[in-house]
């Protein structure tokens, strides 16, 4: 069961997580494919514990799903979690763009108007 | 990829103020906030800052409340509010919309950005920072003017 007020947190969760720009690296490379948190760690100036945690926030958020293999965790996208941060993006940038276009004309229609 | 924001950029054939007011002009409102398969549009609102609007959409099944608060109305120029969508889960977002004008015509710049619950404290802070600060400048000219 999800009410509306889980739903608003789940988002809140998603893009809080997706308001860093290491996790949105991460992200970003993890398109790729699946990488251990050690060769996620690899390019970033920072501890193994550090990108650990990273990898939690994402992991709560429901963007990455952590498996044991071997010794080390793998960390993979959630591919549908993704999309839905992306979705909002398309949505919006679908809805202003094609609102401001009708603003436009409503208001050359209503110079129009009024110049007759 | 920056997921927080959504930008998007126009020039309108239209003057500042014109593009300004279209924006607290519920009646006229109606005819533009209606996107594709929506067949009726609703328009509520209080053109103050601090005042409230609402603006629904309906369609064949489904109807949109879109609600919010005008935080910065500083005519022609910039225009904010937060934009709360029954669409995404009634997540409380801010748009700002600015002004500028360009050989007879607008530039229009809109920002819709989302504050996750960490944030948003912070935002809300930044929000009201702006609108005191304008309110001062507001004032001051006003004081210069008599």
């Amino acid at each position: 069961m999800t009410s509306a007020a889980e739903r608003a947190k789940n988002l809140d969760l998603l893009f809080a997580a997706l308001a860093d720009a290491t996790r949105r690296s991460m992200l970003e490379r993890l398109r790729k494919g699946p990488l251990t948190v050690g060769e996620l760690a690899q390019p970033y100036a920072m501890s193994l514990n550090a990108v650990s945690k990273h990898a939690k926030t994402l992991e709560r958020a429901g963007l990455i799903r952590r498996h044991i293999r071997g010794r080390e965790h793998s960390c993979a996208l959630d591919r549908a979690k993704f999309d839905e941060a992306m979705n909002w993006m398309n949505y919006y940038s679908e809805f202003w763009s094609s609102r401001v276009d009708a603003l436009e004309k409503h208001l050359i229609e209503k110079r129009s108007k009024g110049a007759k | 990829m920056n997921t927080q924001t959504v930008t998007v950029r126009k020039t309108l054939r239209a003057s500042r103020e014109e593009v300004f007011d279209a924006w607290l002009d519920a009646e006229g409102m109606r005819t533009w906030m209606f996107p594709g398969p929506v067949t009726h549009s609703e328009v509520k609102l209080e053109p103050r800052v601090g005042g409230q609007f609402e603006i629904v959409m309906s369609a064949p099944g489904i109807e949109i409340v879109n609600r919010g608060e005008f935080r910065v109305l500083d005519r022609p120029a910039r225009l904010q509010f937060t934009w709360i969508s029954s669409r995404w889960a009634n997540q409380e977002t801010l748009i700002t919309i600015d002004l500028t004008s360009r050989d007879g015509h607008c530039d229009l710049v809109l920002t819709h950005e989302r504050f996750p619950l960490e944030h948003s404290a912070e935002q809300l802070q930044m929000g009201w920072g702006q609108m005191l600060e304008k309110l001062a400048e507001y004032l001051q000219r006003r004081h210069h003017r008599f």
